[in-house]
C-alpha cells in the first residue's frame, strides 16, 4: 500500500510540476485557411496567408498577411512576432502556387518537401497553380464567399467529384511526382467577381511547362478514368443546325503492348449520349439517317480533338499524362525495365490510338 | 464477536429475578413489569416483562398467558423445558408464534430488548419467551430509488422478517437456506444470509461468512456499514457489493448463485459478489422485449464513456487538438470563446461543480420545491452564465449531456463513483490533452482489472471474453430468455444449467 | 480459491498485442529492404518457419510444466549456458522495450504534444506501466485481453477505412520477385513476431496447458494476417516509392482515414489514442517478463522488485538514444542478432530435449 501511495504521489507531483506546455486556448490561435506562394528575391518566397477573423457576427472577414521568407517555418516565425495570437496551419485548406514559383523546379522541390515533412499540415490540403501571381488570387474579393480558402477548397472537391480534374490534393500531386514525373494540377484564374478553374497546368520534372485547355483536359480525363468520367457537351453543326450531345456513360477497353521499345496503346471508347439541344420545330431527329450522320460528325470531331491532344502530349510536352507507365510497370515489368531509362522517347514515339463509337441513347423528353 | 461474559442463571425466586432485571434495565421507563397470578386455583405467580410499543398486545394478554399456563406442568418444565412447552402449546388455542425456554438473565434481557415478552415463573429456574414482536412499521411500498415501468412494485422495508418473506414468496424451494447472525456489540442487529444450496459457489459463501464473523463494530445502523466492512478493496471508488430495495432483484441474484445479506432496520439488502456488468443492469431489462432491452443496454454502454469522458474531451480538443474539429465548428467555438475570461478546463470544472451542487441541493429539499430547484438551477444558471459571458454555450451543452448520461446508469452508487473519476479526467486532460485522457484510461483499466469481488475478477466476462463467451449474451445485449439458460460462467457456481 | 494461472486466450491476446507493437516498429525496415511490393512473402516465410518450431517446443514444455524456457534450459543444458540464455532474454526485453517506448514517444511528441519535453512523455508511460506490472500476471493478462477488445480491434477497424484513398493496383508487380531482398528481410519480419520470445515465458503460466500448441499456432496465423494486412494497406495507399520514404508509415496511413460521416477531421489523433493504450499494455507486459526473466536467471524468490530496477535503465535508454530515423541503420544489426538467437535457442533446446528423451528410452 505504501509503495503504491509513493508511486501515486510521484505521479501527481510530476503532473503538478508540468507547465501544460501545449495548452493554447482555441481562441488564442489564428488559423491559416489559404496560402499563396510566389517567388521573391534572393531565394525567398513571398507568402500570402489568408486568416479568417473570428467574430460572432454574420459577416465574415479575413486578414491577409504577406511576408517574404525562406520557408513556411520562417513565415510562421515572422507572423508570430507581429500578431497577438499563435498562428496555426492545422486547418489549412488550400495552397496556391504562383506561376513564378511553378516555373522554377528548385522552388517546387523545396515547397513540396517542407509540406511533406510537416506533421501539422494535413496532406489532404488542396493544391492549385495560379495564373499569374498567387497573391492576386488570394486577395480576390468574392462577394458570395469572402474566404477564398474555403471557396477554392469546395470548388476543387466538386471538380474532382465530377471528374473535371485529376488531382486536387497535395498528396496526389506528390505521389504523381514520384511515380510519373509529370502531372496536371488545376489552374486558377481570376475573372471579374471571382475565380475560375477551367484549365490545368502541366508540371513536368517539377517545372511548369504549359497549360491544357478545357477540351484537352476533358479528353485526358476521359482516358484516365473512364468509369467516372463524362463528356459534358459535344457541339456539332450539321445541315445548318447546331446539335449538342452529352455523354452520360462511357465504357473503355485499353490494350497496351510493348515490344522491343515500341509502345502501342489502343483505347476503344463507347460513348452513350443523350441529345441535349437541337432546334425547335425540326423533325429530323426521327430520321435514322440523320442520327447516323450526327454520330459520324460527332465521332470525327472528338477524334480530331483527341489526336490533337495526344499529339500535344507526345510531341510538345513529352509527358505521359495518360499514366501508361503505371500499367507497364505493374503488368509488364520485365519489358518495362528494359526501356525505363528511355521512357520519354519511347512515349514520344508511341502509337496511341483512340477509337470512338457513339450510341445515341435518348433524345430527351420529346422526339 | 461474543464477549466472554459471565452468564447468570435465572433464579427460582420471582422477586429476585425482577429485582435483577430492574437493576440491569434501570432508568428505562418504557419497560413494563407486570405481576400475574394464574393457572389452576390462581396459585402460580408470574412476572411478565416487555417493552411497551415493541410488542403485539394480543400476544401478552392475560387470556393468552392464562391459557398457556393452565396446560403447563412446572416440574416437567424444569426437567425438559422444550418438550413441555411444545406440548403445552399444542393444547392451547392461542396464537403465539414462537415459544422458547430461556436459561440466563442476559438472554432474557436481550429478548426483552428485541421486542419479545419474557415470562418469569416463581419456583421455576427457566423463563419462557413468547414471540410478540409487533412494532409499528412502514408498509410494503414501491422503492423510491429503483422505479420500473413494468414489474413488481413491492419493496423491502425495515423489518428483516418481512424482507425474508418477500423473497421467500418468489423462491419456494427447500434449497433456499437462511442463516441468522447477530452483528454489533451494542446494537446486536440481526443479519440473515440467504443462498440457494446447489447453485451457490461454496468458496464465496465461506468468504462471506468468514468476513461477517470477523466484524468487530459497536453498531450496525445500515447495510452500508456491513458493505464497507466486508468488501475487498475499500480504497477503490467502485462498489464491489450490489445493493437493492427490490425483492425481485434479490431473488434473481439468488437464482444466479449469489449470496444475499439482509440486515434488520434497513430496507437495503446486499448481494455479493457483484461485478461491473451487474451495476449496468436493471430488472426492467428482463421484463421488456429482448430487442428493446438490447437497444436500451447498448445506449447505457454508450452513455458510460460519455459520462466519464465528455468534459475531458471538450477540454482536450479545444485546448490541445483543435484540428480534430471540423473547420466550421472550430471557428464557431473560437468565436464563442472570444470574450470568455476563463480557460476551457476552468469552465468545465466550474460547470461540473455547479451541477454537483444542484444535485446535492435537490436531494435535501423535499416536496415539489425540490424538482423546481433542479429545473431553475439548470436553466437559469446555465443561461445566465452564457449571457453574462462567463462560459460558452458549448460548455453548457457538454455538461448537460454528461449529467443526463450519468442518470442512465441504473445503480446510484456506481454513477457516484463515475462522477469522481470525471474530475480526475478533466485534470488530466488539462495537463496533457488526449494523451492524458488515454493515460487516465490506462490507469482506470489497471484498477478495474486488479479489483476482485470475493475472488471474481471485476471485469468479468470481458476480461476472459473468449472463454466466457456464453456470458456475453447478458452484458451489452440481452439475449432471449431461452438462450440465457446457462448460469454465469464467471461465478463458477455448481449447477451449470437452469434458468 | 480460483485458478492461479491465465486462461489460454488471454495468453494469445498478450502475444498478439506485443507482436502488433513490434510489427508497426519494423515496418519501415521491411519496406525499404525489399525491392517491390512483395514484402508479404517474407512475412509468410517467417510465419511458416515459426510454426514449424511450435510443436517441438511445446512438447518439451509439456515435460517441464511449471518452468519457463530459462528453467528448462537449466535442466537440459550446462549451468553457464542456461545463465547466458537467461541473460540474453533479459537484454532482449530491455532493448526491445526501450526501442518501443522511444519510437512511440517520438510519435506522440510530433503529433499530439509538440512542446512537451519527450522525457516527460516517457516517464508518464513508464510509471503507469510499472504500476501495472507490479500487480502480477493475472492482472496483466486481463489488461491485455481487454486492450485487444477496446483498443486493438477498433484501431484496426478504423485503419481499414483509409482504403478509400487507395489505389489497389499498387500491389503489383509481383513477378519478377526480388528473392534476395525477400530473404534479407526475413530476420526483420521474425523480429516482428516478438510474441514468439514471450510465449517461451508465458506458456508455463497458462492454467490449461493442453490447448497451448494449437493456440500458439493460432497466434502466429492471426499475427501474420494482421502484419500482411497492415503492409498491404500501406502499399496500396502510398505506392512503393513513397512508402519507402516514410519514417512512420502506419501513422501516415492514419492521416488518410475517411469514415463517411465521421466528424473528427484529423483522425490520426484518434488512432494515436488507441495506440497509446496498446503500447502501454505492451510496455507493461515486457516489464513483467523482464522481471520474470531476471527472477529465473538469478533464481530469486522475491516478486516484483526488479521492476523498480528497470525504470531508470529503460528511461535512460529511451530518453538518451537519438531519434528513430537515426537509429534505423543501427537497428538492423540487433534485429538480425536477436531474431537469429530467438530461433536458435529454442532449436537448441529442442535437440537437447529429444536427445534426453531418446537416452531415457
Amino acid at each position: 500500500m505504501k509503495k503504491s501511495l509513493l508511486i501515486l504521489v510521484t505521479l501527481v507531483l510530476v503532473l503538478l510540476l508540468t507547465g501544460c506546455w501545449d495548452n493554447v486556448e482555441i481562441n488564442d490561435r489564428e488559423y491559416i485557411f489559404a496560402v499563396g506562394i510566389d517567388k521573391g528575391e534572393d531565394d525567398n518566397f513571398l507568402f500570402t496567408a489568408e486568416i479568417p477573423k473570428i467574430n460572432e457576427g454574420s459577416e465574415e472577414e479575413r486578414l491577409i498577411y504577406t511576408a517574404e521568407s525562406k520557408n513556411f517555418s520562417n513565415f510562421y516565425n515572422d507572423s508570430f512576432l507581429r500578431s497577438d495570437k499563435v498562428i496555426s496551419d492545422r486547418l489549412m485548406q488550400v495552397i496556391v502556387i504562383g506561376e513564378s514559383t511553378a516555373s522554377d523546379p528548385s522552388c517546387i522541390k523545396r515547397i513540396f518537401d517542407e509540406i511533406e515533412r510537416s506533421p501539422q499540415i494535413n496532406r489532404r490540403v488542396k493544391i492549385a497553380v495560379a495564373k499569374g501571381d498567387a497573391k492576386d488570387i488570394i486577395t480576390t474579393e468574392i462577394p458570395s464567399n469572402p474566404i477564398v480558402g474555403r471557396y477554392l477548397s469546395e470548388l476543387l472537391v466538386k471538380l474532382k467529384k465530377e471528374n473535371y480534374q485529376d488531382i486536387y490534393t497535395f498528396d496526389e500531386a506528390l505521389l504523381n511526382f514520384k511515380d510519373f514525373n509529370s502531372e496536371m494540377i488545376p489552374l486558377v484564374e481570376k475573372i471579374d467577381d471571382g475565380l475560375k478553374i477551367e484549365k490545368s497546368a502541366v508540371i513536368k520534372n517539377y517545372q511548369h511547362i504549359g497549360n491544357l485547355s478545357y477540351e484537352e483536359n476533358e479528353i485526358i480525363m476521359l482516358l484516365l478514368d473512364p468509369s467516372n468520367s463524362n463528356m459534358k457537351s459535344v457541339n456539332i453543326k450539321l445541315e445548318d443546325s447546331s446539335i449538342s450531345l452529352g455523354a452520360v456513360s462511357i465504357r473503355t477497353i485499353e490494350r497496351i503492348d510493348l515490344e522491343n521499345s515500341k509502345l502501342t496503346a489502343n483505347y476503344y471508347v463507347d460513348l452513350f449520349c443523350y441529345i441535349d439541344s437541337f432546334e425547335l420545330g425540326n423533325k429530323s431527329l426521327s430520321d435514322q439517317k440523320f442520327l447516323e450522320q450526327i454520330k459520324v460528325t460527332a465521332t470525327n470531331q472528338i477524334s480530331e480533338q483527341t489526336v490533337n491532344t495526344i499529339n500535344k502530349l507526345q510531341k510538345i510536352y513529352k509527358s505521359d499524362l495518360l499514366k501508361i507507365k503505371d500499367k507497364l510497370y505493374k503488368f509488364h515489368k520485365t519489358d518495362y525495365d528494359k526501356i525505363k531509362d528511355n521512357y520519354e522517347q519511347v512515349f514520344s514515339d508511341a502509337n496511341i490510338n483512340v477509337h470512338y463509337s457513339i450510341e445515341i441513347k435518348s433524345t430527351g423528353l420529346v422526339k | 464477536m461474543k464477549e466472554n461474559k459471565v452468564e447468570r442463571k435465572i433464579e427460582t425466586d420471582l422477586n429476585k429475578n425482577i429485582a435483577i432485571l430492574k437493576e440491569i434495565l434501570k432508568d428505562a421507563d418504557d419497560i413494563i413489569y407486570r405481576r400475574l397470578e394464574c393457572g389452576k386455583n390462581q396459585k402460580i405467580k408470574m412476572g411478565v416483562v416487555y417493552i411497551d410499543g415493541m410488542t403485539d398486545k394480543d400476544s401478552v394478554s392475560e387470556y393468552a398467558i392464562d391459557n398457556l399456563i393452565e396446560n403447563l406442568d412446572l416440574e416437567e418444565l424444569e426437567k425438559n423445558a422444550e418438550k413441555e412447552l411444545q406440548g403445552a402449546i399444542a393444547k392451547t388455542s392461542i396464537s403465539v408464534l414462537e415459544v422458547k425456554p430461556i436459561l440466563t438473565i442476559e438472554d432474557s434481557v436481550l429478548k426483552i430488548l428485541s421486542g419479545e415478552t419474557v415470562l418469569f415463573i416463581d419456583t421455576c429456574s427457566k423463563a419462557i419467551m413468547l414471540s410478540s414482536r409487533g412494532w409499528p412499521m412502514r408498509g410494503v411500498s414501491e422503492p423510491s430509488t429503483e422505479t420500473v415501468l413494468r414489474g413488481a412494485r413491492d419493496g423491502f422495508n425495515e423489518t428483516m422478517k418481512v424482507n425474508l418473506t418477500l423473497i421467500r414468496r418468489r423462491i419456494r424451494d427447500p434449497k433456499l437456506k437462511v442463516k441468522y447472525m447477530q452483528i454489533g456489540s451494542v446494537s446486536k442487529t440481526d443479519i440473515a444470509i440467504m443462498y440457494i444450496e446447489d447453485k451457490v459457489n461454496e468458496d464465496v459463501l465461506k468468504a462471506v461468512q468468514k468476513r461477517l464473523n470477523n466484524i468487530n463494530i459497536e453498531a450496525v445502523l445500515e447495510s452500508s456499514y456491513i458493505e464497507e466492512l466486508i468488501e475487498d478493496d475499500n480504497y477503490s471508488p467502485f462498489p464491489q457489493i450490489e445493493n437493492t430495495e427490490r425483492p425481485d432483484a434479490a431473488a434473481s441474484a439468488l437464482l444466479e448463485g449469489r449470496v444475499v445479506i439482509a440486515v434488520d432496520n434497513t430496507p437495503t439488502v446486499l448481494m455479493a459478489p457483484a461485478i461491473f456488468t451487474a451495476f449496468m443492469q436493471s430488472s426492467e431489462d428482463y421484463y421488456e422485449r429482448w430487442l428493446s432491452s438490447c437497444m436500451i443496454r447498448i445506449i447505457r454502454y454508450i452513455a458510460l464513456p460519455i459520462t466519464i469522458l465528455l468534459p475531458a474531451m471538450y477540454v482536450a480538443i479545444t485546448s490541445f487538438h483543435p484540428n480534430m474539429l471540423p473547420t466550421e465548428l472550430a471557428l464557431y467555438v473560437a468565436a464563442s470563446r472570444a470574450n470568455v475570461p476563463f480557460p476551457a478546463y476552468f469552465e468545465a470544472f466550474l460547470m461540473e461543480l455547479v451541477i454537483e451542487l444542484i444535485r446535492e441541493a435537490a436531494i435535501r429539499i423535499i416536496g415539489p420545491v425540490g424538482s423546481t430547484i433542479g429545473l431553475v438551477g439548470g436553466l437559469v444558471i446555465g443561461q445566465s452564465s452564457v449571457e453574462a459571458g462567463l462560459i460558452t454555450p458549448l460548455a453548457v451543452i457538454v455538461v448537460a449531456l454528461t449529467a443526463i448520461a450519468s442518470f442512465t446508469i441504473p445503480s446510484y452508487n456506481f454513477s457516484t463513483s463515475l462522477r469522481m473519476i470525471r474530475f480526475a479526467f478533466i485534470f488530466l486532460a488539462a495537463t496533457m490533452g488526449l494523451f492524458g485522457i488515454s493515460i487516465g484510461l490506462c490507469i482506470l483499466i489497471i484498477h478495474l482489472c486488479t479489483l476482485k469481488s470475493f475472488g471474481i475478477p471485476y471485469l468479468s466476462p470481458f476480461s476472459s471474453f473468449v472463454e466466457n463467451k456464453k456470458d456475453l449474451k447478458d452484458t451489452v445485449i440481452r439475449h432471449k430468455i431461452h438462450n440465457l439458460v446457462h448460469r454465469p460462467q464467471y461465478l463458477r457456481s455448481k449447477k451449470e444449467k437452469g434458468l | 480459491m480460483f485458478e492461479k494461472g491465465i486462461t489460454p486466450y488471454q495468453n494469445v491476446s498478450i502475444l498478439i498485442l506485443v507482436s502488433f507493437a513490434f510489427q508497426t516498429l519494423m515496418m519501415p525496415i521491411i519496406l525499404s529492404e525489399v525491392d517491390g511490393p512483395v514484402g508479404w512473402l517474407s512475412i509468410i516465410i517467417g510465419a511458416i518457419i515459426l510454426i514449424l518450431t511450435i510443436k517441438p517446443i511445446n512438447k518439451i514444455m509439456d515435460d517441464y510444466k511449471e518452468d519457463t524456457i530459462v528453467g528448462i534450459s537449466s535442466h537440459l543444458l550446462p549451468k553457464y549456458i542456461a545463465k547466458s540464455i537467461g541473460l540474453y532474454y533479459i537484454i532482449l526485453f530491455i532493448v526491445a522495450n526501450s526501442l518501443l517506448m522511444k519510437d512511440f514517444a517520438e510519435q506522440i511528441k510530433l503529433l499530439m504534444l509538440f512542446k512537451t519535453p519527450i522525457s516527460f512523455i516517457i516517464i508518464t508511460i513508464l510509471l503507469t506501466a510499472s504500476y501495472a506490472a507490479k500487480k502480477g500476471i493475472q492482472t496483466i493478462s486481463e489488461i491485455a485481453h481487454i486492450t485487444v477488445l477496446i483498443a486493438l480491434i477498433p484501431y484496426l477497424a478504423v485503419i481499414i477505412f483509409s482504403a478509400y484513398y487507395s489505389n489497389y493496383t499498387n500491389v503489383f508487380p509481383i513477378y519478377p520477385v526480388d528473392i534476395e531482398g525477400v530473404v534479407k528481410s526475413i530476420p526483420n519480419t521474425l523480429f516482428g513476431f516478438f510474441g514468439y520470445a514471450i510465449l517461451m515465458f508465458s506458456n508455463s503460466h497458462v492454467s490449461k496447458t493442453e490447448k497451448n500448441m494449437l493456440l500458439n499456432k493460432k497466434f502466429i496465423i492471426i499475427s501474420m494476417a494482421i502484419y500482411i494486412g497492415c503492409y498491404i494497406l500501406i502499399i496500396i495507399k502510398f505506392g512503393m516509392e513513397e512508402a519507402v520514404n516514410l519514417v512512420w508509415p502506419f501513422l501516415s496511413v492514419m492521416k488518410f482515414v475517411n469514415i463517411p460521416g465521421f466528424f473528427f477531421e484529423s483522425t490520426e489523433i484518434v488512432g494515436m489514442s488507441f495506440q497509446i493504450i496498446v503500447t502501454f499494455s505492451c510496455v507493461c507486459i515486457l516489464m513483467y517478463f523482464t522481471n520474470l526473466a531476471i527472477q529465473e536467471t538469478l533464481e530469486t524468490k522475491e516478486n516484483g522488485y526488479f521492476i523498480f530496477i528497470q525504470i531508470p535503465i529503460l528511461y535512460i535508454m529511451a530518453a538518451a538514444l537519438p531519434g528513430m530515423y537515426m537509429l534505423y541503420p543501427y537497428v538492423k544489426i540487433p534485429a538480425y542478432v536477436f531474431s537469429g538467437l530467438n530461433l536458435l535457442i529454442p532449436i537448441l533446446i529442442i535437440f537437447k530435449g529429444k536427445k534426453k528423451g531418446k537416452a531415457r528410452n
